[in-house]
């Protein structure tokens, strides 16, 4: 059984149809990317995912159960969890306080500090800035930070959304390295990435999303030597 | 002193606007009805009832933060568009609502809110300095202090920090965003009924009291519209310039003043003087 | 939001129902003597201009002002002051009113490059200090006691002192006063302004100053408001500085959420609807207000579009 499954998902944004009917499956402990270019809807899929967008049709299954249409403090419960784009840190809070966030749905005081201390001293270079707001952070520990929120709620599934934005690749290395060591710890990762050269060497599996429908989809040394991908997606690097 | 404790009162006042605009984008004009309400509500519990000035104060907050949460959730979360204009006008309809009430319960006529530790003075160094006046600049700073601790150690003052800090990104965490906004709703209404239940000694208690709010307004917004220590600041800062030009202006012309001194600031900066960038 | 033109609605049959309501309009004073009625029909009349002008500013340009009473103010007492001190005829001194409401709406024109919570606090500032002004130079306006005997308006030898009579002056200027802000809403101008309405930074993007766009809306209004001053203090023949408050401010806008923002004919019918029902509920002694803010938000939360559309679905429904 997957540990997540959408069918036929269609969304609606604005008065737009922004994802016309996809499917994709994520076994656990594996990694799947999902890549496509911009406006192609990979947001729009996390997103639904997490219960921030409803779908119009379509399903969603987490653990077998259906998590469509709830909300997303109830999801998050369940055990997704999400990076999102840009990293969304809280910029007037510290370090330690956004962990903490990230913890809201799983609150019991000691734990917490637990997973706190856990996360700081997985990640050095947070522990440096532990009591600094995440606002002084630079790009790189903004997202690891994002990664550790993430984290704390132990999610069985984590959803991470252009991890790579914005950073040198120097850093793009170090996070990767990090998101390898979580899931050979055992979580599955569902990852979306303009830069299809990274997510699909990183990943088992993967979709390419184009226009709001999942037009290839296999394990990831077929769609390296896909034609249309490496036309697509694997001819240009990213200018960032 | 006069001065630094209208400032305490227009501080609170002003407190609670910007937890309102920083988790809501939302200039809550309701908010010189809840001074009005805590106000009437003191009057209520301490001299009608007679109940002990503190229990009286704590009645008046509570009572206060069920009516905020009440006016957010029949008048701001319903709106199907909101748009900064139809908050706006959604708040003012409120107003318009309670200050009727107000005139209602509580009639034309102004009313008295006397203070627990009644005209009393203290002699400091040749200065008369009302022992209420200090009570307001304690209970202020009290409360002050209150929020700080609540909004800096506990799970849902970091919550609802959050939703200031990143709406959609907190729900995605998983914090229920619409029940930290209304529980902001609730303290925003609570400190505006302290306000209300600490002034009444000192002006006049009516329907239309609310008023004093709009000076708390300019203040909130020449603090910088979204950040605390500004408001505390310029609550302070109106309240001392208040008094000083209390000395040199008649009062009727001193409120064309402030009025003036509004547009001014709003021209000069209008993210206000404390705001970041 | 509404159409900005829609002031009436069938579209085909457009001029047909103007005519006919024109008529309708001219028609009732010679037909109904009773001059409560007519009176209130006045005050309507009175209202309605100050609505649509209010309406350009919030329903078409998208700026909220809750300080509308203060041009309304100016209006009154530049018009009594002429006619009562320096002897002006009333014909130029509505025509001043008009003039001065337009040009207060230049003297605060640099507050009008504020936005959003800003600008509603600085738009009641201004009717506040309008208010106080009026209130207290006792020496220019008489203070609190406010105006009183102020001559009505003379026709050459007709003395226009009765609600009836007026009545057709009243009604004059609020036909012109449609058929100018239907034009302007229509015109270039208009289209600026709903750029603006829509999205400020993005029309600021293109090159357009919305600052100065935002006067203009606002001395339109000013205009129209300054006439209704005129008009009020001609129809009343007293007026004081309690009478342009904030009060008034937020009742003429709730006239506009109530009648349909965005619309002129939605205005009119706002000023309509509001003016009958606190008549009516006058009994409610008291009580008469409560209501008046929940119409408000009633209508904002179930009928956001305001009165004409509901007609507008009304009058769908029985077409079909």
């Amino acid at each position: 059984m997957a540990l997540l499954k959408l069918e036929e998902i269609a969304v609606e944004y604005g008065g737009i149809n922004i994802l016309k009917g996809i499917s994709l499956s994520v076994q656990e402990k594996e990694i799947v990317a999902m890549i496509g270019s911009n406006g192609a809807g990979k947001t729009t899929t996390l997103s639904t995912i997490m219960g921030i967008l409803k779908p119009a049709t379509g399903a969603i299954a987490f653990n077998g159960e259906p998590i469509h249409g709830l909300a997303p403090e109830i999801i998050v419960a369940r055990g997704v969890s999400i990076v999102p784009e840009g990293r969304r840190v809280f910029s007037s809070l510290t370090v330690i306080e956004n962990l903490k966030i990230g913890a809201v749905v799983r609150w019991n005081r000691s734990q917490a500090n637990r997973d706190v201390d856990e996360m700081l001293t997985l990640f050095p270079s947070l522990k440096r800035r532990a009591r600094q707001r995440a606002v002084a952070l630079s790009g790189g520990e903004q997202q690891m930070l994002a990664i550790a929120r993430g984290l704390m709620s132990h999610p069985k599934l984590l959803l991470m959304d252009e991890p790579s934005m914005g950073l040198a690749p120097l850093i793009i290395e170090d996070i990767f390295k990090i998101l390898q060591e979580i899931n050979r710890k055992g979580t599955t990762i569902l990852l979306v990435e303009q830069n299809a050269k990274l997510a699909l060497e990183f990943a088992y599996r993967g979709y390419v999303l184009v226009s709001g429908r999942i037009a290839k989809t296999g394990p990831r040394e077929t769609l390296l030597e896909d034609d249309f991908v490496k036309k697509a997606y694997l001819g240009q690097h990213d200018i960032t | 002193m006069n001065g630094l404790s209208m400032g305490a009162i227009y501080a609170l006042i002003a407190l609670g606007l910007v937890l309102l605009l920083r988790s809501l984008n939302l200039f809550n004009f309701v908010q010189g009805e809840t001074v009005m309400g805590g106000a009437f509500l003191g009057v209520l519990f301490y001299m009608a009832l007679k109940l002990p000035f503190w229990v009286s104060f704590i009645a008046a907050l509570l009572l206060m933060s069920i009516l905020g949460v009440l006016i957010e959730r029949l008048a701001i979360h319903p709106l199907k568009n909101p748009t900064v204009n139809n908050m706006i006008v959604a708040t003012i309809a409120v107003s318009v609502i309670l200050q009727n009430m107000g005139l209602i319960l509580g009639g034309p006529e102004p009313l008295i809110l006397a203070s627990p530790v009644k005209d009393l003075y203290l002699n400091l160094g040749g200065h008369r300095i009302s022992w209420h006046s200090i009570l307001i600049i304690v209970t202020a700073l009290g409360l002050m202090t209150l929020l700080q601790g609540f909004f800096n150690f506990t799970k849902t003052g970091i919550c609802i920090r959050a939703v200031m800090a990143d709406r959609q990104a907190a729900q995605m965490m998983g914090v229920r965003v619409s029940r930290m906004i209304t529980l902001t709703f609730a303290i925003s209404s609570a400190l505006g009924a302290a306000s209300g239940i600490l002034v009444g000694p000192l002006i006049y208690v009516s329907f239309d009291m609310g008023s004093i709010a709009m000076k708390a307004f300019a203040a909130a917004i020449a603090g910088g519209m979204y950040s605390f220590l500004g408001a505390v600041i310029a609550g302070f800062g109106l309240g001392l310039a208040e008094t000083l030009l209390a000395a040199y202006v008649s009062s009727a012309y001193r409120d064309v003043i402030t009025y003036t001194l509004i547009i001014g600031v709003l021209l000069m900066k209008p993210q206000g003087l404390f705001s970041r960038g | 939001m509404g159409r900005p033109f829609s002031a009436l609605l069938l579209p085909r049959n457009r001029w047909i129902a103007v005519i006919v309501l024109l008529a309708i309009f001219v028609g009732i004073p010679l037909f109904v003597k009773d001059i409560y009625t007519i009176h209130l029909l006045n005050i309507l009349g009175i209202y309605v201009l100050l609505t649509t002008g209010l309406n350009l500013v919030l329903g078409v340009c998208g700026q909220i002002s809750v300080g509308h009473a203060g041009f309304w103010g100016v209006g009154a007492y530049t018009s009594a002051l002429l006619v009562v001190k320096l002897g002006i005829n009333f014909w130029l001194a509505l025509l001043a009113s008009g003039v001065v409401g337009a040009i207060t709406a230049f003297v605060i024109g640099p507050v009008l490059r504020l936005r959003g919570h800003v600008l509603a606090v600085a738009t009641i500032a201004f009717g506040e200090i309008v208010r106080l002004i009026l209130l207290n130079w006792v020496s220019l306006t008489n203070g609190p006691a406010g105006f009183y005997n102020i001559p009505p308006a003379k026709l050459g030898p007709i003395i226009l002192n009765t609600d009836h009579s007026f009545y057709y002056v009243i009604l004059g200027c609020v036909v012109l006063n449609f058929l100018a802000l239907n034009r302007l809403v229509g015109s270039r101008l208009g289209r600026i302004w709903l750029a603006i309405r829509e999205n400020e930074e993005g029309a600021e993007s293109v090159g357009v100053c919305s600052t100065k766009y935002k006067i203009y809306a606002f001395a339109v209004a000013g205009f129209s408001a300054g006439m209704a001053g005129s008009l009020y203090a001609h129809l009343t023949a007293y007026i004081s500085p309690h009478v342009f408050t904030l009060h008034e401010s937020v009742r003429m806008l709730t006239m506009i959420i109530v009648g349909g923002e965005g619309s002129m004919g939605g205005a009119a019918l706002g000023s309509l609807f509001l003016t009958l029902t606190s008549e009516y509920s006058r009994y409610l002694q008291e009580y008469s207000l409560i209501p008046y803010g929940f119409v408000m938000l009633l209508f904002l939360i179930f009928a956001p579009k305001g009165l004409i559309a509901l007609l507008q679905k009304a009058v769908d429904w029985w077409m079909r």
